[in-house]
């Protein structure tokens, strides 16, 4: 089963959430943890995991060959990304960064001249728990799949999709697949959304969290993704205000976490949080189906 | 020399623009033997564009074959573009088009060496604190 | 004017709150003008008190174009489906005819050029909206918003600005204060290129200390003058501490701390910047607008 944690206003305790959540499965089940929030990946940071690269995501980059070059200036017209500079009668000069793969410049290259290349957009990587940590039992049932975007790139969808789909070749290996999504409702939340069966929107009862808890939860709906809410810190603020949007979108509220300081000092420690009410949550998860 | 000058208007009186790929006008000056010859004023067509409009005013002052480019802040990518065809950057300072280009004539405009130089110490400015 | 960028890297860690109690204090002596750019999930506005149904005007913007079939001059032909490199075209087939997935399409216009028939061209898309309002602090604020399921928020932040930058001009604002959005991705890369500053805010938190050094990163690329602010420092001094040599050692100025209080989340429940909520606290605040040579 695969269940995003998503939420849209940051810091409302996803990958907290994704990581307890996590932990807390495989007491008895077999869990993959994806982390798709490629900019800032940080589950490897929470769980006590030394991450390893695997693989590298590329993406295409096109390669002009200049004895072949018409010095024509087609491939600039259709670039969307003001990715190629062509100066009359100078040979096309590509700008690395503004490049998003999409190859429309080669498609139209009347001399063919344009040729594959690539260029390094993101990393994937898996990491396991440490065993002496948490015993072997739950160390074999534990993998988890982090995507990482290359600073200053732009292909964020790209890198969440590669990850995702690095990752699902396992899939059968695994009995819970459980995606911690980025902050926000953008392109990058909307890949790591596709294809799920169901996504915990993780929000607070403050003004500014439900504003955002009803931005995720419009896009859910457009996506047509079955949702929960869980509310975190759910003793500061008014829980009135996440009942309501519970209501008008018709979506249930499955777990109240409250706010304890010791538990922030935990995180701040750089520790998954456990918590009574994610193990009753984690026990339910079947009902969820 | 060519120049081409970030501006607001399109003359040589009307006010430098601080800002390159989203400027409203580029004004090209011809300059020979340190005297100013002929202007002409170009829309900046780069200013509608949603992204990349650095890259594409670099373009577009490439295509002029201007010599020099006077401007506030260049972006790193355009400022590659600038450098890959062999075009000088030049910082503004405050006042017209035609003030800047006598001043780069007179050599008393700084030239910008990378997008780093750009922004020098950490401050934000003197005197922000008290309105004008 | 100048413009400042206020980012985060790791999201919650309190940039609209800074942003908004800065811009209360700055508004007092100087013309300012606010801009929201975390365009996908837009806040700040209400942390200053303002909601959306009480901004001045709201404009549609169309910065998204997206792949539209013309159905009468396709000829299943398919190449459209092998060209696309973002999965978001599949083959319908029962209608014998492509079908267009504007979840996944980025305007690239690949399967235009491919299509030897012609048969799919550019439509543009409404994708977001821009909003200009009056705080009751004595600024104004701009704020984008991207609709639901949309793309393209790079390009839309760059529409805020230059729609900020409108504004600024007609009330000749000295300084524009930018909260970007948070991680560091293209619509973060939009909101810091061209601004004179950043401020980034931080916690003394493991994942907070990773994503700050992510976003130093980005930062530097832009050969930006940049700060650090870390919030919640008390939580946990050991760490503070870490980030505090981290500055010193990569000559980063900390511009300032401010504390762990519960009356920071009370003002934000009572939609108030929290200098107004809790005046003594506007110390923090003043600190780190010295530190910044204001």
């Amino acid at each position: 089963m695969k269940i995003a944690i998503t939420g849209g206003k940051g810091g409302t305790g996803k990958s907290t959430m994704a990581t307890a959540i996590s932990m807390a499965l495989t007491k008895k089940f077999r869990v993959m943890l994806v982390d798709a929030d490629v900019e800032c990946p940080d589950d490897h940071i929470i769980l006590p995991i030394e991450r390893k690269k695997i693989k590298n995501i590329t993406n295409f980059l096109p390669e002009f060959d200049k004895e072949t070059c018409l010095k024509c200036g087609k491939c600039a017209s259709v670039c969307k990304q003001n990715a190629i500079v062509y100066v009359k009668d100078n040979y096309p000069l590509l700008i690395t960064q503004q490049c998003n793969g999409c190859e429309a410049c080669m498609y139209t290259c009347p001399s063919a001249s344009i040729h594959k290349d690539s260029q390094i957009v993101g990393y994937i990587y898996k990491g396991f728990l440490d065993e002496k940590l948490v015993g072997k039992n739950v160390a074999n049932d534990f993998i988890l799949i982090s995507g990482e975007i290359e600073i200053g790139c732009e292909a964020t969808s790209l890198v969440v999709n590669a990850t995702k789909e690095y990752a699902l070749t396992f899939e059968d290996q695994y009995d819970y697949i459980i995606i911690d999504t980025a902050a926000g409702t953008h392109c990058n939340v909307i890949s790591a959304l596709l294809d799920v069966n169901c996504a915990l929107a993780v929000t607070e009862p403050t003004p500014l969290g439900c504003h955002d808890l009803e931005l995720i939860l419009l896009l859910l709906k457009k996506m047509g993704i079955k949702s929960k809410i869980l509310i975190n810190r759910s003793n500061i603020g008014d829980p009135q205000l996440v009942k309501d949007l519970s209501k008008k979108y018709g979506t249930d509220i499955v777990a109240e976490i409250p706010y304890q300081k010791a538990i922030l000092k935990e995180y701040s420690k750089g520790a998954p949080i456990s918590h009574p009410k994610i193990q009753e949550f984690v026990e339910r998860l079947e009902d969820l189906e | 020399m060519r120049i081409a000058v970030a501006s607001t208007g399109e003359d040589l009186g009307a006010q430098i623009s601080p800002v390159f790929g989203r400027c409203s006008y580029f004004v090209f000056v011809n300059v020979d033997d340190g005297e100013i010859k002929d202007f002409k004023a170009l829309k900046n067509p780069a200013i509608s564009q949603s992204g990349g409009a650095g890259i594409k005013a670099a373009e577009i002052i490439a295509n002029e074959k201007a010599d020099v480019v006077i401007s506030g802040a260049v972006g790193p990518n355009a400022f590659e573009v600038l450098k890959q065809f062999g075009i000088k950057v030049h910082k503004i300072v405050t006042g017209t088009v035609e003030h800047n280009v006598e001043f780069l004539i007179d050599g008393k405009l700084e030239e910008i060496q990378g997008p780093e130089a750009m922004k020098t110490g950490r401050g934000m400015g003197r005197g922000m604190g008290q309105r004008r | 004017m100048r413009a400042l960028t206020v980012l985060s890297g790791k999201g919650g860690v309190g940039k609209s709150t800074l942003t908004a109690s800065l811009a209360v204090i700055l508004g007092r002596e100087n013309k300012i003008v606010v801009v929201d750019c975390d365009v996908d999930a837009p806040n700040l506005s209400l942390v200053l008190g303002l909601k959306e149904e009480n901004f001045d005007s709201w404009e549609e913007i169309r910065t998204n174009e997206k792949a539209n079939l013309i159905r009468e001059k396709c000829k299943g032909l398919k190449d459209c489906v092998k060209a696309c490199n973002f999965s978001a075209i599949q083959w319908d087939r029962d209608q014998r005819l492509p079908v267009i997935n504007e979840f996944l399409c980025v305007g690239c216009g690949t399967c235009i050029v491919a299509c030897p028939e012609n048969a799919i061209n550019f439509k543009k898309v409404k994708n977001a909206k821009i909003g200009v309002g009056n705080t009751t602090y004595g600024f104004p604020i701009v704020t984008g918003h991207l609709d639901i399921g949309e793309s393209g928020s790079g390009k839309v932040v760059n529409a805020v600005k230059m729609k900020a930058n409108e504004v600024a001009e007609n009330i000749q604002a000295d300084l524009m204060l930018i909260d970007a959005a948070a991680g560091i991705g293209c619509p973060v890369i939009a909101s810091v290129r061209g601004s004179d500053y950043v401020l980034i805010v931080t916690e003394p938190t493991p994942v907070a200390f990773w994503d700050l050094n992510r976003a130093i990163e980005v930062v530097n690329h832009f050969g930006i003058p940049t700060g650090i602010v870390i919030n919640r420092w008390d939580i946990n001094e050991e760490f503070t501490d870490k980030i505090i040599d981290y500055c010193k050692s990569n000559d980063i100025p900390l511009l300032g701390r401010i504390p762990y209080d519960t009356r920071f989340v009370d003002s934000l429940v009572n939609l108030k910047p929290v200098v107004i909520y809790e005046p003594e606290f506007e110390k923090f605040f003043s600190k780190i607008l010295e530190s910044l040579d204001l």
